[in-house]
């Protein structure tokens, strides 16, 4: 089946056009909701709201830009919405407290990188997992994000510092990433 | 200047580990998701049931093939017999070439047979004999017309062996019997069983092995010629003729039951059909818990009863329609502890309102000051409507029944969990009064006579939840009973 197809089909709710568009975009959707959930269970939810969403409000998506894009947006907001629901993002960590975060070997089973460096990411308290996510990943800006989180822009830009050096350190702890040296302040080499 | 382009880097490279990173979901997660999105599937209880009465009352009805009234012997199929006397009857043709058809006429009784079978119908209750024959005909028309010789008729019969034996009419070989009767005997085509049944199905004539095996004592056994003899014995208790005049087949009957049963109920909540977890916001705001509802309702099913009355009109002796009247306790008891009263708020949001029931509450579900017993009861009447099966109905019978029971719910006191799953509040506001119940059912019977007494269990589920649309929890109470019976036919 042919996106455009995919597409039509769904605007007629049909099925098995359904089932294709969720064969295709679940997996990718869900390791969305992975870096964004407190667990597996609430990834899962995020997506079943998500492609609900999806479904129900197809008939808006107007062709404009990509069509993984528009089910991406709607899976992050759906992401936002569900932590705002349950969660808090006033979460005030130390930068100190990053050197204290157990990365327990066994916790981390040996898999592809790509998995150890969301692990990772998920290691980090929902605050600052959020804004991390919506920043480096999502590419939305910090202006975006405040707007999203009810939160000041500063405040945004400066979870994000922290988030990032926290993350750093776990990935750096986890030996997915060199820890530069200080004083020649040389940019990270990391394993690619 | 290189922290924006180590930050690039990083997040260029957390960007590409992300994009790699694939999870696959769990196939409830579809399954939630085709619900949501094309409606919840709901198990057709009222459709099966339906189903099941119609289907079974077009079984019945097709199965159980009505008797099958033999026409007069077609005229084609038959030679023309010579008559040999003229009659003297005022309607009776006068011809000496009898047609052999108006011979065997059912016209041609005599006095004395009319008397027999009446004494029949009379002494037995009969609802089996059936003489399809026309008492037009005066008996001196009958009297007059004479008897074919015997020749004649094994010519007859003779001669029309290869289609199919011919009921023919009786021989009598006694001149006495003769003088007294002059007519011949009744057409035996118009007399049959119950239990009769044509192994050539047509209207015209019988087959002659068939006609030896159903009336034994017409027949002749020496002869392919069907003979009466007037002074035979009774037909063998064997034969199906020796059930006519011993029908029981009463239309109506009336039945009492009882029904004691455990009582217990189903919750469901909103989102899979079955009872999910629940996050709540507790209070004070900031703290959050995660309650497990299933463990948060502590209750346990409780004794209740069933009592009531039925008719039924039995369509056969297999099928019957029933319906009546009967009264209905529910009960089942909930684990909760006493409370000081205390405000607390129902959320009715199950249809997406803001609407909020607030009543008070002096229990709880967490431990509080004494435990206590809640008894969440249910005074039900209600109307069955249904179908009784009896595959075997003789001496012993097994039957299968099924019912529909619109239901009115006069007495209620039912405790509901509270939005914060803490407190049990009152919820006979939010309750419905009427609903609708449905019933299935298997039982041994014993016949004596005009009783039948049975025994067997029933299971008695409610189809639409006991509260309204609004209230989240959909509770679904069931009864597992066993049912004493004692059916009367009525005449």
């Amino acid at each position: 089946m042919t996106e455009q197809t995919i597409l039509t089909g769904c605007i007629q709710n049909n099925p098995a056009a359904q089932r294709e568009l969720y064969n295709r975009y679940s997996p990718k959707m869900l390791s969305v909701c992975y870096r964004f959930a407190q667990s597996r269970e609430d990834a899962e939810d995020m997506l079943q709201e998500g492609f609900i969403k999806i479904f129900t409000q197809i008939h808006t998506f107007q062709n404009k830009g990509s069509f993984e894009g528009w089910i991406r947006k709607i899976i992050v907001h759906t992401c936002i919405n569900f932590l705002k629901k349950y969660k808090k993002f006033s979460e005030n960590v130390e930068l100190d407290y990053a050197g204290y975060i157990a990365v327990k070997e066994e916790t981390m089973p040996s898999i592809m990188q790509a998995k150890q460096v969301v692990e990772c990411i998920r290691l980090l308290p929902v605050g600052y997992r959020t804004v991390l996510n919506l920043y480096a990943i999502e590419g939305y800006n910090h202006k975006e994000i405040s707007d999203m989180l009810e939160i000041e822009e500063s405040t945004s830009r400066s979870q994000y510092t922290r988030a990032k050096a926290m993350l750093e350190s776990i990935l750096v702890k986890k030996k997915i990433l060199e820890k530069p040296e200080e004083e020649l302040r040389l940019v990270a080499f990391y394993k690619k | 200047m290189w922290n924006r382009f180590y930050d690039n880097e990083f997040e260029e490279f957390l960007k590409s580990q992300a994009n790699q990173h694939r999870v696959y979901p769990a196939d409830k997660v579809w399954r939630n998701i085709q619900r949501e999105v094309h409606g919840y599937r709901k198990w057709p209880a009222l459709t099966v049931i339906a189903v099941f009465i119609i289907a079974a009352l077009v079984v019945g009805t097709v199965a159980v093939r009505p008797h099958t009234e033999i026409a007069a012997v077609s005229k084609t199929n038959l030679p023309e017999l010579q008559g040999t006397e003229q009659t003297k009857s005022n309607d009776v043709s006068t011809s000496e070439t009898k047609n052999y058809t108006e011979h065997l006429s059912t016209d041609n009784f005599t006095q004395q047979t009319i008397a027999k079978i009446n004494e029949h119908i009379s002494n037995d209750e009969s609802e089996s004999v059936l003489i399809a024959s026309s008492y037009n005909h005066t008996a001196e028309n009958i009297i007059a017309t004479a008897p074919p010789k015997i020749t004649d008729y094994e010519v007859a019969i003779a001669q029309n062996e290869k289609q199919s034996s011919i009921e023919s009419d009786f021989v009598t070989t006694n001149n006495s019997d003769a003088a007294l009767h002059s007519a011949p005997l009744p057409d035996s085509r118009f007399i049959f069983s119950t239990n009769f049944n044509l192994i050539n199905n047509t209207p015209d004539h019988f087959s002659n092995a068939l006609y030896k095996e159903e009336f034994p004592f017409l027949r002749n056994d020496n002869s392919n010629v069907p003979s009466v003899e007037f002074n035979s014995p009774s037909p063998a208790a064997g034969s199906p003729l020796s059930r006519i005049g011993k029908g029981s087949s009463s239309k109506l009957d009336f039945q009492f039951y009882l029904t004691p049963s455990y009582s217990y109920r189903r919750l469901v909540d909103d989102v899979q059909g079955s009872l999910s977890k629940s996050y709540v916001t507790a209070i004070p705001i900031e703290s959050n818990y995660v309650v497990d509802l299933g463990h948060a309702i502590q209750h346990r099913p409780s004794v209740g009863y069933e009592i009531g009355f039925s008719l039924g009109y039995n369509l056969n002796k297999k099928f019957a329609l029933r319906s009546g009247f009967q009264f209905n306790v529910r009960q089942y008891n909930i684990d909760a502890f006493v409370h000081s009263a205390e405000p607390t708020t129902v959320s009715l949001s199950a249809d997406n309102s803001n609407l909020v029931y607030n009543t008070t509450s002096g229990f709880r579900s967490i431990e509080g000051s004494r435990p206590i017993e809640l008894k969440n009861r249910y005074y039900e009447i209600a109307l069955p409507i249904g179908i009784d099966w009896r595959p075997i109905n003789k001496k012993f019978a097994w039957g299968i029944a099924a019912s529909i029971q619109p239901t009115y719910t006069f007495d209620k006191e039912p405790f509901i969990i509270t939005s914060n799953y803490k407190n049990y509040a009152d919820g006979s506001q939010l309750m419905r009064n009427w609903n609708i119940n449905a019933n299935f059912e298997t039982y041994l019977g014993y016949n004596t006579g005009k009783y039948r007494w049975q025994i067997g269990p029933q299971f008695r589920y409610q189809i639409m939840s006991t509260m309204g649309n609004s209230f989240p929890i959909r509770e679904y109470p069931y009864d597992i009973g066993i049912k004493l019976g004692l059916t009367r036919s009525l005449k």
